[in-house]
Order: structure tokens, then sequence, then C-alpha cells
């Protein structure tokens, strides 16, 4: 039997392995020790997703018996029972999962055979394992037997389908990890170590996702049960800040004599403040088309980075929904909107009525501002010039949820200042946003290659 | 200008703007991008926030300003300590606004 299992075939390293690994990664699955495996299995519960290539497997090396390689049913003709004769089949399911029904079982209707008489039918001895809903090392040792002849009753489609279920679950790294003998020393026991230590680090970016409570609460989603008033609720503090700043726009756009056409055209297609403004100013003092255009491409060309930033986060939305959504995105629902997909994608409407929601004030706003202009001459007044810069201090504020944070917002804020210093006027944000990722990027990378190196150095961690 | 000029130019100013804003969504999504790139994007919601808020307090209209005759650096302190405590949008706004129109009748 031993024997047999040592021909199974190996798998392959995942693609996920070889993607965070490398190729050096050993191929076959191997052991981990119990501590390893403990700690595997609490990373496996905080993080959701297992450790791909290697098993939770029992305290090592208690030489478990390993499943039997399940043999192919037969093909099997299910008669129908008459009244008078009833077999009843006793199959030990209970520890099979539910699961929802297959595609496959309208096909499996079809090809049950109605035979004239009841029949028993010899079926081969099939041992299999049952399926491991958890990790609990115990759960998978127990083997399901069935009985060599079976007398089948009530033909059932839920025969073969039980059957495909366990082979569905029985994962081929198990039984090689059941079978393989622990590496007593060796280039394999420090793969064993490197991945173990390399899928420990693995997980360090992963900490923003889980920060401390407390540090939540300004940027906490309200929950998405009603989209729409949940968006709108969201966008409310944007909206305030967009007014004052909407009103200033129309106030300018008045005072230097563009028309209303334009200035309402402008709130609506172009939908970008900074921009308006600086296109209002270059328009007054009689810049080319050429030169408007340009600039403004310059200086929303910082929307590029924030599309390209939730692109992950929404892969799973349709293309007209992603499209929609960054249509009318800014700075300021940017940054509420990934604030809310920080863990995943929120409701569509939710997203859509935020965005509408600041949309409207914008364009109220400006009306607003253009019919007031005569009032208001001076867009500084009463300091609502700096409302947005206060929602950015907010926002920023919510978003740094560690001290690496806190590097990155420091780096990327000198280093645009920087750039301004050096004559580089709107490409500064751009610029400076990239240097001061890439940065912190690069340094995580170096981290986790000095941890993994510190680890083996020191000779293992078990 | 025109008014045909000037609808022409916000239609491209329109254009040049949406382009930037759909067209990564549009392409990336759904792409398994190399480890490195989703880091580096994952860290840019914050850059991008820090870089923005810098040249608004520290360089007004693009021109640095680091002189103590800067009303915007004086004005952020009080909301940015607002921000920290209540993490507040709504307050932040208000402490930071009322805060720059007294300073700028009573100081500046």
């Amino acid at each position: 039997m031993a024997r047999e299992e040592a021909t199974l075939p190996r798998p392959e390293p995942t693609p996920e392995v070889i993607a965070r690994y490398g190729r050096q990664f050993p191929s076959r699955p191997t052991f981990i020790t119990e501590t390893m495996a403990k700690g595997h299995a609490r990373r496996k519960h905080a993080h959701g997703k297992p450790f791909p290539g290697l098993t939770t497997a029992t305290p090592m090396p208690v030489a478990i018996p390993a499943p039997v390689p399940r043999a192919q049913p037969k093909i099997i003709d299910i008669g129908v029972a008459p009244e008078a004769n009833p077999i009843q089949i006793e199959v030990p399911i209970a520890k099979l999962p539910v699961l929802p029904p297959l595609p496959l079982l309208e096909e499996k209707r079809e090809i049950v055979i109605v035979a004239d008489e009841p029949k028993a039918i010899e079926v081969e001895p099939v041992t299999v394992a049952a399926p491991l809903p958890t990790p609990e090392p115990t759960e998978f040792r127990e083997v399901i037997e069935i009985p060599e002849v079976i007398d089948i009753g009530e033909p059932t489609i839920d025969m073969g389908r039980q059957i495909d279920l366990r082979e569905d679950y029985i994962e081929p790294e198990m039984k090689l990890a059941e079978s393989e003998p622990l590496p007593a020393r060796g280039p394999s026991r420090i793969f064993l170590y490197s991945a173990a230590i390399a899928h420990e680090l693995g997980s360090l970016p992963d900490y923003h996702e889980h920060p401390s409570p407390e540090s939540e609460s300004l940027i906490e989603a309200p929950a998405p049960v009603q989209g729409w008033k949940s968006g709108m609720i969201r966008a409310l503090p944007v909206a305030a800040g967009y007014l004052p700043i909407s009103i200033a726009f129309g106030v300018l756009a008045g005072i230097s004599n563009i028309p209303f056409f334009a200035t309402l055209l402008m709130s609506v297609i172009v939908y970008a403040g900074s921009s308006q403004i600086i296109a209002v100013g270059l328009i007054a003092a009689g810049a080319s088309p050429f030169t408007i255009i340009a600039t403004t491409f310059i200086v929303n060309l910082r929307h590029l980075l924030m599309s390209a930033s939730l692109s992950k986060r929404f892969s799973g939305w349709s293309l007209k929904d992603r499209i929609l959504m960054t249509s009318l995105m800014t700075d300021e629902t940017f940054a509420l909107i990934a604030a809310d997909s920080e863990k995943e994608a929120p409701l569509r409407a939710h997203v859509h009525s935020l965005n509408i929601t600041a949309w409207s004030i914008w364009i109220a706003g400006s009306i607003i501002g253009f019919s007031a202009c005569t009032a208001i001459t001076d867009p500084k007044f009463m300091g609502l010039d700096f409302a947005l810069s206060c929602m950015f201090i907010a926002l920023l504020v919510g978003q740094i949820k560690t001290p690496s944070h806190r590097g990155l917002a420091a780096l990327s804020g000198v280093s645009a200042l920087l750039f301004v210093a050096l004559g580089l006027g709107h490409g500064a944000v751009i610029l400076a946003a990239l240097v001061g990722a890439i940065a912190l990027t690069l340094r995580e990378r170096e981290i986790k290659r000095e941890m993994l190196r510190d680890a083996l150095n020191e000779g293992g961690i078990v | 200008m025109s008014p045909q000029t000037l609808a022409f130019t916000v239609v491209m100013m329109a254009l040049v703007t949406w382009i930037p804003r759909t067209l990564p969504i549009s392409l990336l999504a759904g792409r398994k991008l190399p480890e490195i790139a989703t880091q580096t994007l994952s860290h840019l919601p914050v850059a991008i926030l820090a870089a923005l808020l810098a040249v608004q307090i520290f360089a007004p209209g693009n021109k640095l300003s680091l002189s103590v005759s800067n009303p915007y650096i004086w004005a952020a302190i009080l909301p940015a300590l607002i921000a920290i405590k209540t993490r507040s949008l709504f307050l932040t706004v208000i402490t930071g606004v009322s805060c720059l129109s007294l300073l700028r009748i009573f100081v500046f």
C-alpha cells in the first residue's frame, strides 16, 4: 500500500506558490512541524487564506495510515426495488458537508437506467477519506467504509453525487503529506523554514487591512444597508467642503466675465475643482485653448494614479459601473471611496449616490456663486478657500493607520514641496505621490528580506 | 475667446480629465499585476493626499511659502489637532475655516 502511494504523481507548485516564492520553492509538499502547523492554522484563521503548498498536518513523525487511493466505482445500473422488498442503503455520509447542488445534477438524472428487476450490485470496496472541513487534524483521519456488497433500493442520484464530492474534496497534497517522512536535516528542511518564514512575512503588508479598531472611527463607512441613503450621508462632509469652493469658482467665473453656459458646462463635464479655477484664470488672462487644455490635463493627471489604485478593489464590478464611478471621481470622493473599499468593494448604490451627491453640490455651488458674484467679490471670503484643505487634513489623519503610513505621508509631502520648489508646478503632486509609494514599497520588501535572512541565520524558528 | 472656441475648450478639458480618470480602472481591473505594483498602488491613496495637502498649505498657488507670514500654516494647526482627537470631518472643516477667517481679520 505504501508503495502505491509512493507512485502517486506529485503535484506541481501552484502558480500562487511560484508567484510568491519563486521557482526554488520545493516542488513537493512537505511536512511542517506542530508549531508551524499551529502558527499556520492561526494565520489561516486571521487572514482567511490558506498557505498554498503546505498542509496543516498532525504532529509528526507519527505514522498515520494513509487513505487508500480511491478506486473508480463501476458504472452502476440502478434498479427499482419492488415495494414488497425495499432494500435500504446506508452510506455513512453524516460527515460529508452539505454542499450546493452540482450543475451536473440534471445530466446525472438522465443516465439512471431502470432495470426490470431489482438486483444486488457488487461494488468494489471504496475507501475514501472524509473531507476536511476544518483544519483540525482529527477530522481527516476518519475513514468511511462502504460495505463490500451494497443492495441498492430506491435509485437515488445522491449516490453518484456523493462519490463525486469526495473526489473533489481529497486534496492531493494531503495524501502525499501523510506518506512523506519528515526530512530530518538538509536542504529540504531549510526550504521548510524559509517557506514558513516567508509566509509569516508574506502577510506583513496585510496589517494595513487589519488596523487597530480605535484608528478607524473617522473613515469607517456607514453600514451600507440602504446604499443610496448611506452614500448621500457619506457625501455630506464632501458636499459641505464643495459648497464654498464651488461658490468661489462661480464667483471667480462671474467676475472674470466668463459666460454662464461655459461656467455651468465646466462644472458639469470637467468637474475638477483646482483645474476649473486655474482654467478660469487662464481664460480671463487670454490664454490659448491649447494652453488651457494642456494645463488641465497636467493638473488632473493625478486621477490616473487614483483610478489605478482603485482598480484591484473594484475588479468585481462591471466595466460600466467602474467607468461611471471614476468619471465622477475627484480627490475628495476618491479619498472616501478608497476608505470605504478598504475591506471589500462597497455597494454600487452607495458609491454612485456618493458621487452624484457631491457632483450635484458642486454644480449647485457654481450656479450660486455665479449668480452672487456681484455680492461677493473676494473668493477668499470668510476663509472658505481653506475648507478643502481641512477636509484633506481629516481624511489623511483617518488614512494613517501605521507608523509606516506616517513616514509615507511625510515623505510624499516633503517631496511635493521639493518638486514645487524645483519648479515642477502641477506635476509635483503626481511625482511626490509616486516617490512616496514606491519608496515605502521598496522599504517593506527590504524589511521582509532582512527578517527572512535573520531568521535563517539563527537556524530556523522551530 | 468666441463662445464656440470656449465651448470647444471646455469639452476638450473634460475629455483630457475624463481619460486619466477612467482609463486605468478600465484596463487594470481584473488583471493580475505583479506584487510590487499592487503594493505600490495600495500606498498611493495616502501618498496622494499627503502631497496634495502639503502643496495646499505650504505652497499655496504653487509658490513655496515656508514663512511665518503664511496664514495657512497657522490655520492648519488647530484643525489637525481636532482631526487627530475627534476624527470628525465636519468639526475639522469648521475649525479650519473659522481659524483662517479669524487670522485674516485679526492678524494678517
